[in-house]
C-alpha cells in the first residue's frame, strides 16, 4: 500500500456559508467591547499549546457574536493563526466549556464536511513537521511574521487524504496517547494539591527548626554549559513548577561536560531543588532516576537526617511560613531580586512536630512517587506519539483495522 | 474678583483653576519648543517666568507702597516718585529691585512693536544683567540667553505673550487663604520643573525628586526655625522649598532658617537661585557651581539638618582621584559607586545632634561589593544609622528602580535631644506597600501615610513631646537592637527586621480536612479513569 493521495484542504470544507472563514478585522473587536461575561474570544494564549487551552478568555457579548457570524467557532473546529506564530494550530474541543466561541483578528477557522474530513485526523496532520511546513512555506517575511493572504492560503494548502475511517482509526490511536497525557497531567497536579494539604494538615502543630540543622545547602555552578540534544539534563529556573520538576523543556548537557558541571554537587533523588535569583520561593524534588546537573542561579538543600525526608523539607520550603521568610530576607538587588545563600542555613523553617514527620513522609513520599511515576509514563507517552505521528498521517504506517472497518463499510 | 470673593469666602470654582493654568501654558510652551532640547529651553523658559514674577512682586511692593506715602501726607508728588524708585525700599522687605527698562511690562511693549534696534532677545538679556547689577544675591544665575539666536524672534514674542497670561495678582488658595505672587509663582515653578523633569528623562542621573517623597523626608526630619539645612545636591532646591514649607505651616517663621546648597550642574545652580528666591527662601549655594566631593562650597559648615536625593549608583564621580580623604572615616567607598562617598560626606557635616536623610538605591541597604559593606558596618557600630524606609516601586518618574531613605542622627541616645532613648536601636520602616496610583505608571504617597503613619511612628519612636508610645507592628515597623543587625550581617533591609504580618485566614478557603477528602475522591476517580486509558492505549497501539 502507497502513501497517501493529497488534495487542497479547502476542498474538504462544510457546505455552510463561511466554513472556512478570517476572524474579524482589528477594528471589528476593540478593547471597548470586551465584557466581564459573555462568548469567548479565542486568542493565542488559548492556542500555544496546541491542545486548546480552554481558559483565561476576554469575553464580548452575545450580541456583539452575532455581528461577527462568520468569526463564531463550535466543536471540532481548527483554528489556525496566521499573525504572529505561525504554524500554530487547535481545535475546539469536542467537550468545550461554552456553548460558543469566537476567533481572534489573528485566526483563521477552518470546518470540515465531517463526512470527507475528520478534523482531529487534519489536527494531527497539521502538527506533524509535514504539514507544519506546508503553512509556513507561505510565510511573509515582510514585517510581522504572518501568512499572506491567510484564507486563500489555508485553503489552498495540500493536505492527504486518506478514507474516512482511516483518518478516523489515526485520530483514535493517536488521541488516546493524549488523552492519557492530559489525564497523567490531572493525577500529578491533584497529587501535589494533596500533598500541599496534607502538609499543611500537619504543620499545625509545628515546630521552628534552623535550616542548617536539618539541610546541607550546595550551590550550582556559576556559569552555563554548552547545550547538547542529548545527555544528562540541564536543570533550570524553568523547570521548577511547585514542586515537580517537569523536564518537558529542559535541555541537555554532554557526558563530557558533565564531571566539570557538577564538581560542586551532583543532585541526587530526594535533593530539594531551588532557585536563589530572578525568579524565588519556587522549588522541585530530584527524582531518583533522573541524572542532571544544576543550572546557574539554581542550588539543592540535602537532608542531614534521616528523619527529614526529601518530600518533607520541600514542602516546609514551599509551605506559606517560609515563603513568607524567602520574601522577607530576598534581597532586592538594582537589577535582580535574589536570596542570600550564604545566610539561609541560618534561617528558620517550620516543620511538624517530631513524632508526626515519619507519618507525613509516608504519605507525601507515596504521593511523590505517583507524580514522578506520571512523569515518566508521560515522556513515555509524548514520546511515542511523536514517534507515531509523523508515520501514521501520512500513510508509511498504517492501522491494520482501518481498512478492514472501511472495507466491511462498503 | 474682589467683590465676588466678599460675598463667597471659599469660591467654589478656585480649585480646579490654577492647575488649568499651569496646563494650558505647559502645552501651549510646549508647542512653542523646536530648536531646543527639554534642559535648554526648560532654562529658556523659567528665566522669563522669572523676570515676569520679580517684576510683578515689585509691582505689588510699589503699590502698597505708594499708597502708604498717600496715606501719610505731606509728600509732593516728586518726591514720592523718586522713593518709588528706590532700590532700598525693596531690598529691605526681601525683594529684588527691577530697574524701569528692565520690567515685564517693558518687554512686553517692545514685543509688541516693531522698531529697528535691539531686538526682543537682546532686550530681555539686558533686562538680565540688569536685575543682576542691581541684585549682588543674583549674581551669575541668571540666563542671558535670549539673544543667541537660538530661538527666533517670532516664537520669542509668542512665549512673552503667553506667560503673559500668568496671572500674580492676590488670589485665594485651595484653603481658602490669600495667596500672593510669591505663593502662585512657587506653584508654577515647580509644576514647571516637575514637567520638566518628566520630558528630559534620567538625562545624567539625575532624578528630580517626586514632591511625595521630599515631603516624607521633610515629615521625619522636622526641620526647625533657626537651623542650618544643608543639601549637597540641592538640584533646582525642592528640599528646601519643602523645609520652608513645613516650618511654616508649624507655625515657625521660615525666613529664620540657614539654607545652603551646593549643585554641580551650571544651569541646574543657576535655576535654584530663581527657584529659591521666588520662593523666598535665602540660601547660600556656594560661589559657583562645584562638585561636593572635590570642591566642597561650604567647608566649614556643620549643618542640623541634611537632606539629599543624591544621584544613585553613580559610577564617574572622581573617586579614584580623592583616594583617601578625611571624610571616610568608615573606608574609602569604592571607585564605581557614589553611594556610601555621599553618605559619608553627610556624616562629615552633621553637627552635634545633627541629623541626616537620604533617597538611596536599594542596593545600598545590602550591598557588600568593594568595601561597602565594611562602611556600612562601621556606621551602624557608631550607632549613626537611625532609620531604614524602604519605599514601594514606581515612585518616580523618570526609573523604575525602588529607593529607600536612610535617616542617620549624630548622638542618637546620648547626648541627641532630638532622639531620646534609643541608644544601640534602629528604626526599620517596610512602606514597600504604601501609596496609591497617580496615574498608569506613577505612584504616590498620600498625606496619610507619610504624616499621619510614617511620621507619627517616628516621631513616638524618638520619643517626640506628645507622640506617644511606641510601639512595633508586624509587617510594617520595628526597633531592632545593634546585636541583632549585626546578626544580619549589617544588612539594613527593613523587610528582614519588621516580620510579616499574621497571614489573615480568608473565611472562603476550603478547610484543609474538606480539601484533602475531595481531592482524595478525585485521585481514586483519576486513577480509576487511568486504568481505564491505560487499556485503551494498549488496544489502540495493538492496531499499529
Amino acid at each position: 500500500m502507497g502513501e497517501f493521495s493529497f488534495v487542497p484542504f479547502g476542498s474538504l470544507a462544510a457546505a455552510a456559508r463561511g466554513a472556512f472563514a478570517m476572524g474579524p478585522f482589528g477594528s471589528k473587536i476593540t478593547k471597548e467591547n470586551y465584557t466581564t461575561v459573555g462568548v469567548p474570544v479565542v486568542r493565542g494564549v488559548n492556542l500555544a499549546k496546541g491542545i486548546f487551552v480552554d481558559e483565561e478568555f476576554v469575553y464580548i457579548s452575545h450580541e456583539k457574536a452575532d455581528d461577527l457570524a462568520s468569526a463564531n467557532v463550535q466543536p471540532g473546529d481548527l483554528i489556525f493563526t496566521h499573525r504572529g506564530t505561525i504554524g500554530q494550530v487547535s481545535m475546539i474541543p469536542r467537550n468545550p466549556r461554552f456553548s460558543r466561541y469566537v476567533i481572534g483578528s489573528s485566526q483563521v477557522k477552518s470546518r470540515l464536511d465531517e463526512s470527507r474530513g475528520c478534523p482531529e485526523f487534519y489536527y494531527y496532520w497539521f502538527k506533524s513537521q509535514y504539514g507544519k511546513s506546508s503553512i509556513l512555506a507561505h510565510a511573509s517575511t515582510v514585517g510581522v511574521p504572518g501568512i499572506s493572504t491567510p484564507l486563500t492560503s489555508i485553503k489552498g494548502l495540500n493536505v492527504p487524504y486518506p478514507p474516512f475511517g482511516e483518518q478516523r482509526a489515526i485520530a483514535e490511536v493517536l488521541g488516546a496517547l493524549d488523552h492519557k497525557i492530559a489525564l497523567n497531567e490531572g493525577i500529578r497536579n491533584t497529587c501535589l494539591s494533596l500533598a500541599a494539604a496534607c502538609y499543611e494538615d500537619a504543620e499545625k502543630g509545628s515546630a521552628s527548626e534552623v535550616l542548617g540543622d536539618l539541610a546541607k545547602l550546595f550551590d550550582g555552578p556559576h556559569a552555563t554549559p554548552q547545550k547538547t540534544p542529548t545527555g544528562p539534563w540541564f536543570l533550570s529556573i524553568s523547570s521548577l513548577k511547585k514542586g515537580y520538576l517537569d523536564l518537558a523543556e529542559s535541555a541537555h548537557l554532554s557526558e563530557g561536560d558533565f564531571p566539570r558541571w557538577t564538581r560542586r554537587v551532583q543532585p541526587q533523588g530526594g535533593d530539594v531543588l531551588f532557585s536563589y535569583e530572578t525568579r524565588l520561593g519556587d522549588a522541585a524534588l530530584m527524582p531518583p532516576e533522573v541524572r542532571g546537573g544544576l543550572g546557574r542561579r539554581m542550588a539543592l538543600l540535602r537532608s542531614k537526617t534521616p528523619s527529614v525526608s526529601g518530600t518533607l523539607l520541600l514542602h516546609a520550603y514551599l509551605a506559606p511560613s517560609f515563603q513568607e521568610e524567602i520574601k522577607r530576607r530576598t534581597i532586592h538587588g538594582a537589577t535582580v531580586d535574589r536570596l542570600p545563600l550564604k545566610e539561609m542555613p541560618g534561617w528558620r523553617i517550620r516543620l511538624p512536630v517530631v513524632g508526626e514527620r515519619e507519618r507525613l513522609s509516608a504519605e507525601l513520599d507515596a504521593l511523590h512517587a505517583t507524580v514522578m511515576q506520571t512523569a515518566n509514563e508521560n515522556r513515555t507517552l509524548a514520546d511515542l506519539r511523536d514517534t507515531l505521528l509523523p508515520q501514521l498521517v501520512t500513510g508509511k504506517l498504517r492501522v491494520k483495522d482501518a481498512t478492514r472497518v472501511v472495507e466491511g463499510a462498503v | 474678583m474682589n467683590h465676588e470673593r466678599d460675598e463667597c469666602p471659599v469660591p467654589p470654582r478656585k480649585k480646579t483653576e490654577p492647575a488649568d493654568m499651569k496646563q494650558i501654558l505647559w502645552q501651549a510652551a510646549d508647542k512653542l519648543r523646536g530648536s531646543l532640547d527639554a534642559a535648554a529651553y526648560k532654562h529658556f523658559v523659567l528665566g522669563l517666568v522669572f523676570l515676569k514674577y520679580v517684576s510683578a512682586a515689585m509691582s505689588e511692593k510699589r503699590a502698597q507702597l505708594e499708597a502708604e506715602l498717600r496715606e501719610e501726607g505731606g509728600w509732593s508728588e516728586e518726591d514720592i516718585l523718586v522713593t518709588l524708585e528706590e532700590r532700598r525700599e525693596y531690598t529691605g522687605a526681601g525683594i529684588f529691585y527691577v530697574p524701569q527698562t528692565a520690567r515685564w511690562e517693558a518687554v512686553l511693549e517692545r514685543a509688541g512693536t516693531t522698531v529697528e534696534g535691539q531686538t526682543v532677545g537682546e532686550a530681555i538679556d539686558a533686562a538680565m544683567l540688569a536685575i543682576e547689577a542691581q541684585n549682588p544675591a543674583l549674581k551669575k544665575t541668571l540666563p542671558k540667553i535670549y539673544a543667541s539666536g537660538r530661538v527666533d524672534e517670532e516664537r520669542l514674542v509668542g512665549l512673552i505673550r503667553l506667560l503673559d497670561r500668568l496671572a500674580f495678582q492676590e488670589q485665594l488658595g485651595d484653603d481658602g487663604r490669600r495667596k500672593g505672587a510669591r505663593d502662585i509663582m512657587g506653584e508654577v515653578y515647580e509644576y514647571f520643573l516637575a514637567e520638566f523633569a518628566l520630558k528630559e528623562g534620567r538625562k545624567g542621573g539625575e532624578y528630580f525628586t517626586p514632591e511625595s517623597v521630599v515631603q516624607l523626608l521633610v515629615e521625619v526630619l522636622e526641620p526647625q526655625p533657626g537651623e542650618r539645612v544643608y543639601d549637597p545636591a540641592c538640584g533646582s532646591g525642592g528640599m528646601f522649598v519643602q523645609a520652608e514649607k513645613f516650618i511654616e505651616s508649624h507655625g515657625g517663621n521660615p525666613l529664620n532658617v540657614a539654607v545652603y546648597g551646593q549643585e554641580l550642574n551650571q544651569t541646574t545652580w543657576q535655576l535654584a537661585h530663581m527657584n529659591l528666591a521666588i520662593h523666598g527662601v535665602e540660601a547660600n549655594l556656594g560661589d559657583e557651581p562645584a562638585d561636593t566631593f572635590r570642591n566642597d562650597q561650604h567647608p566649614a559648615l556643620k549643618a542640623d539638618v541634611v537632606m539629599a536625593n543624591p544621584p544613585f549608583n553613580i559610577s564617574d564621580w572622581g573617586g579614584e582621584m580623592l583616594g583617601m580623604d578625611r571624610r571616610w572615616v568608615y573606608g574609602a567607598p569604592p571607585v564605581g559607586n557614589a553611594n556610601y562617598a555621599w553618605l559619608q560626606h553627610m556624616i562629615s557635616k552633621l553637627a552635634p545632634s545633627g541629623r541626616a536623610g537620604v533617597v538611596l538605591a536599594n542596593g545600598s541597604m545590602s550591598s557588600k561589593q568593594s568595601g561597602e559593606g565594611d562602611i556600612r558596618r562601621g556606621m551602624v557600630e557608631d550607632d549613626l544609622v537611625m532609620c531604614m524606609i524602604a519605599l514601594p516601586g514606581q515612585l518616580f518618574r523618570s526609573t523604575q528602580i525602588p529607593a529607600c531613605l536612610w535617616f542617620l542622627a549624630e548622638g542618637k541616645g546620648r547626648h541627641s535631644e532630638w532622639v531620646r532613648g534609643r541608644k544601640g536601636e534602629v528604626l526599620f520602616i517596610d512602606a514597600r506597600e504604601f501609596g496609591v496610583m497617580k496615574n498608569r505608571t506613577l505612584k504616590e504617597l498620600t498625606q496619610e501615610e507619610i504624616v499621619g503613619r510614617i511620621g507619627d511612628v517616628v516621631r513616638a519612636w524618638r520619643g517626640a513631646e506628645g507622640a506617644g508610645a511606641y510601639e512595633d507592628v508586624p509587617g510594617f515597623c520595628a526597633s531592632v537592637g545593634l546585636g541583632t543587625v549585626a546578626e544580619h550581617d549589617f544588612v539594613l533591609t527593613p523587610g528582614r527586621y519588621v516580620g510579616t504580618t499574621e497571614v489573615e485566614v480568608d473565611p472562603e478557603a476550603e478547610p484543609v480536612e474538606a480539601k484533602i477528602a475531595r481531592l482524595s475522591a478525585l485521585l481514586r476517580e483519576q486513577f480509576a479513569e487511568s486504568e481505564r486509558l491505560a487499556k485503551i492505549v494498549d488496544e489502540q497501539l495493538g492496531r499499529v
